[in-house]
C-alpha cells in the first residue's frame, strides 16, 4: 500500500475508493430493493385482487396479474351483515383480553417482585413452568369441560379466561420490569399510609405503562389473529369471530360472493387493525420482541 | 407489608430491640402471606383449572375410550399402542410431515433471517424503513395469509403459475400435488423471516464494537469476524429462536387447516401432527381419548427435546455470567 501511495497521488486513491464504495452501495441497495419487492409481493397480491372486478380475478389464459378497472364494489359486498356480527364478538373478546390479561399479569407481577411471601419462589417456577406446555395438551380435555358446564358456543371461553392467567411471558417481562422500579418509591407511598394494592394501583403499575402497552398491544394481536380456540369452541355463525368467520364464509362451495376479489378485500379490513395498530406502537412493538429474546 | 416479611428479623437483630412476641409475628406473616397470595390469586386459579386441571384430565382420559357422549371406558394401555399399530399410517405420516417441515424450515428460516439481519444492521441511509418494510408480511393475521396463498397458489388462475409462466418455468399444482405441497408452505413461510430478522437485530446490536476493533487491529477479514465474534455472541438468541422454532414447528396447524379445509391435504402430505390429534378429537369418532395420548406423545417428544437442546447447548455463550 505504501509504496502505491508514493506512486499515485493522494486524489486518485481517493477517487478510487469512492468508487468503489458508491459500486458496493449501489449493489446494497439493489438486493435491498429486490428483497422489499419480495416482501411487498403478498401485500401487491392483495391489493390488486381486491379492486378486480368478477371477470377479471376469474379471467385464464393470461391470469390477469393488474386490475383493468379499479373497482371499490368489492369492499362493499364483502360488508355483509354476519360480517358485522363476527365483528362484534371479537371486539366483545379483545375488550376482555385487552383489559384482563395485562391487569392479571401485572397483579401477579408485582405479587412477585414486590410482595414478600411463602413459597413466592416455588409458585414463580410453577407459573413459568406452563409457559413449556403445548396448547394441544389441554384443549382437547377443556373441550369436554366446556361442554359439560355449557360454555361451547358461547364467549365465556374466551371473556371469562382474559381475567384467569395472564400468560407467563407477560407476567415475566412485567417482573423484569417492576424490578427496576426503586423500593423507595412504595417505601414513601407505605409510610404516607396506603395500603399494598394503592401502591401496585397508584404507584407502581402507572410507572409499569410501557410494557403494560406492549402487551395490551400484543394480546390485541393474539386474539385479533387466534383461530384455533374458535374453531374449537365455536361452532355456531351468531358467535364465530372475525377469524373463524372469515374462514368459514370462504371455505364453503364457491359462490359469487366468494370470488378472490372479495376474499382480498375481507382480508383487507381484517388486517387493517393490524396494520394501523403496528405503525402506532410499532417501536414498542419491536423492541418488545427483543426484550423478550434478548433477556429471555 | 411491602419487602417486610424477610427483612424485619435482621433489623431486630441488629437494632438489640426485643423481638416482637411470637403469636404477633405470626399474625404477621400469615397477613403478609395472604397479601402475596391474594396478587397471584387470579393466576395460580387460572392454571389450576385452565391448564393444570386439563393436563390431568387429558392424561385420565388417554387411558381410556372416550367419546364425551358416554363415561370412559374401558381402562389400558390401548390409546398408547394404537399410534404403532391401526393408528400408524396416520400418525406416522404426521411424525413425518412434521418432522421434515421442522427439519427444513427452522435452520433455513434461521439462516436466512440471520443473513438479512447482518444486511440491515449496518449504518446506512434507510435502513430503519426496510427492517420496517421486511417485517410487515408478518402482521398479516393468519387466517388472511392462508386464504391469501391458497389463491396464489391456485394450479389454474393463481398468480404464482401466471408468474411462472412469464419466466418460462413449469406449471406446478403446489398445495394440490403430494410432492409440492410441503416445499410449498416452506416457501409460503419464507415471507415471515422479518420476525426472526427482528431478533437477530437486537443481538448484534448488542455485541461490543470493541470486539469489532479488536479484530480489525489483529488484521482479521469480515469471514473471521462472522464466524470469531458474531456467530458467538448471537449464540442465545440462535438457543432462543432454537427452541421457540422447534416448539412452534412441532405445533404447526391453523394456517395449515385453513390452507386443507381442515383434511390433511392431498394424500396427507400436510398432515401435521396437531391436525392429526384435531382430526381424532373432532371428526364423527370423537375419539377423545385417543387424541389425549396422541397430545400427551407430543408433549412428551417436546419435553425430551427440549431437554436434549438444554444438555447440548455448551456451545451457547452467556458473556461474563
Amino acid at each position: 500500500m505504501r509504496e502505491l501511495a508514493i506512486s499515485v497521488d493522494a486524489s486518485a486513491i481517493r477517487r478510487r475508493a469512492r468508487i468503489r464504495k458508491r459500486i458496493a452501495a449501489t449493489v446494497k441497495y439493489f438486493f435491498l430493493i429486490l428483497f422489499s419487492l419480495f416482501f411487498l409481493f403478498p401485500f401487491f397480491v392483495m391489493l390488486t385482487r381486491a379492486v378486480m372486478t368478477n371477470a377479471d380475478v376469474l379471467h385464464r389464459n393470461p391470469v390477469y396479474i393488474f386490475p383493468h378497472e379499479i373497482h371499490w364494489q368489492n369492499f362493499v359486498r364483502a360488508w355483509d351483515a354476519q360480517m358485522i356480527s363476527n365483528l362484534v364478538n371479537t371486539l366483545i373478546i379483545e375488550a376482555c383480553q385487552v383489559i384482563g390479561v395485562p391487569f392479571t399479569a401485572a397483579l401477579c407481577a408485582f405479587g412477585f417482585s414486590k410482595v414478600r411471601f411463602r413459597f413466592r419462589e416455588t409458585l414463580f417456577a410453577f407459573v413459568l413452568s406452563t409457559m413449556m406446555l403445548p396448547g394441544i395438551c389441554t384443549q382437547i380435555p377443556l373441550y369436554v369441560t366446556y361442554v359439560k358446564i355449557q360454555w361451547i358456543n358461547t364467549l365465556l371461553p374466551f371473556t371469562v379466561t382474559a381475567f384467569f392467567g395472564g400468560g407467563a411471558v407477560n407476567i415475566f417481562l412485567i417482573r423484569q420490569f417492576m424490578r427496576g422500579i426503586p423500593h423507595e418509591m412504595d417505601e414513601a407511598a407505605k409510610i404516607d399510609g396506603a395500603n399494598t394494592f394503592m401502591i401496585f394501583w397508584r404507584i407502581v403499575l402507572p410507572m409499569c405503562l410501557p410494557v403494560i402497552v406492549l402487551i395490551m398491544v400484543q394480546t390485541f394481536m393474539g386474539t385479533w389473529n387466534d383461530f384455533m380456540g374458535p374453531l374449537l369452541y365455536l361452532r355456531d355463525d351468531r358467535v364465530e369471530t372475525l377469524a373463524l368467520g372469515v374462514y368459514n364464509r370462504f371455505s364453503g362451495a364457491a359462490s359469487v360472493d366468494s370470488y378472490a376479489n372479495v376474499q382480498m378485500a375481507v382480508g383487507l379490513y381484517m388486517m387493517l387493525p393490524c396494520a394501523v395498530i403496528f405503525f402506532i406502537f410499532q417501536k414498542q412493538l419491536i423492541d418488545g420482541i427483543q426484550l423478550g429474546a434478548v433477556k429471555g | 407489608m411491602v419487602e417486610k416479611a424477610g427483612i424485619a428479623p435482621q433489623n431486630d437483630a441488629a437494632g438489640g430491640r426485643a423481638k416482637p412476641p411470637v403469636a404477633r409475628r405470626f399474625i404477621k406473616a400469615i397477613k403478609n402471606n395472604y397479601t402475596g397470595w391474594l396478587f397471584i390469586m387470579p393466576t395460580v386459579l387460572g392454571i389450576l383449572l385452565f391448564t393444570l386441571y386439563p393436563m390431568l384430565a387429558s392424561l385420565f382420559y388417554s387411558f381410556f375410550d372416550y367419546n364425551i357422549v358416554s363415561p370412559p371406558q374401558s381402562f389400558g394401555l390401548q390409546n398408547y399402542i394404537k399410534p404403532f399399530t391401526d393408528g400408524w399410517p396416520e400418525f406416522g405420516k404426521s411424525l413425518q410431515v412434521t418432522f421434515v417441515f421442522s427439519l427444513i424450515s427452522i435452520p433455513l428460516n434461521m439462516v436466512l433471517s440471520f443473513a438479512l439481519a447482518l444486511m440491515l444492521n449496518q449504518k446506512a441511509k434507510g435502513m430503519r424503513f426496510f427492517r420496517l418494510l421486511y417485517y410487515l408480511p408478518v402482521i398479516i393475521p393468519g387466517v388472511v395469509s392462508g386464504l391469501l396463498w391458497k389463491d396464489i397458489m391456485q394450479p389454474s388462475g393463481g398468480i404464482m403459475n401466471a408468474l411462472f409462466e412469464l419466466v418460462g418455468l413449469p406449471k406446478s399444482n403446489f398445495f394440490l400435488d403430494k410432492n409440492t405441497a410441503l416445499p410449498t408452505l416452506i416457501f409460503t413461510g419464507l415471507f415471515g423471516l422479518g420476525g426472526g430478522m427482528i431478533l437477530w437485530i437486537a443481538a448484534l446490536k448488542n455485541i461490543s464494537p470493541d470486539l469489532y476493533e479488536a479484530a480489525d487491529i489483529e488484521g482479521a477479514n469480515p469471514f473471521v469476524k462472522l464466524f470469531a465474534i458474531t456467530i458467538p455472541m448471537c449464540s442465545p438468541v440462535i438457543f432462543y429462536n432454537l427452541i421457540t422454532g422447534v416448539i412452534g414447528a412441532l405445533q404447526t396447524f391453523g394456517g395449515v387447516y385453513v390452507l386443507t379445509g381442515g383434511g390433511g391435504g392431498v394424500d396427507n402430505s400436510l398432515l401435521f401432527y396437531v391436525m392429526n390429534i384435531y382430526n381424532q378429537a373432532f371428526s364423527s369418532r370423537l375419539a377423545m381419548g385417543y387424541a389425549s395420548a396422541l397430545s400427551w406423545i407430543l408433549f412428551f417428544i417436546i419435553g425430551i427435546l427440549t431437554f436434549i437442546m438444554f444438555k447440548t447447548s455448551r456451545w451457547v455463550y452467556y458473556g461474563g455470567e
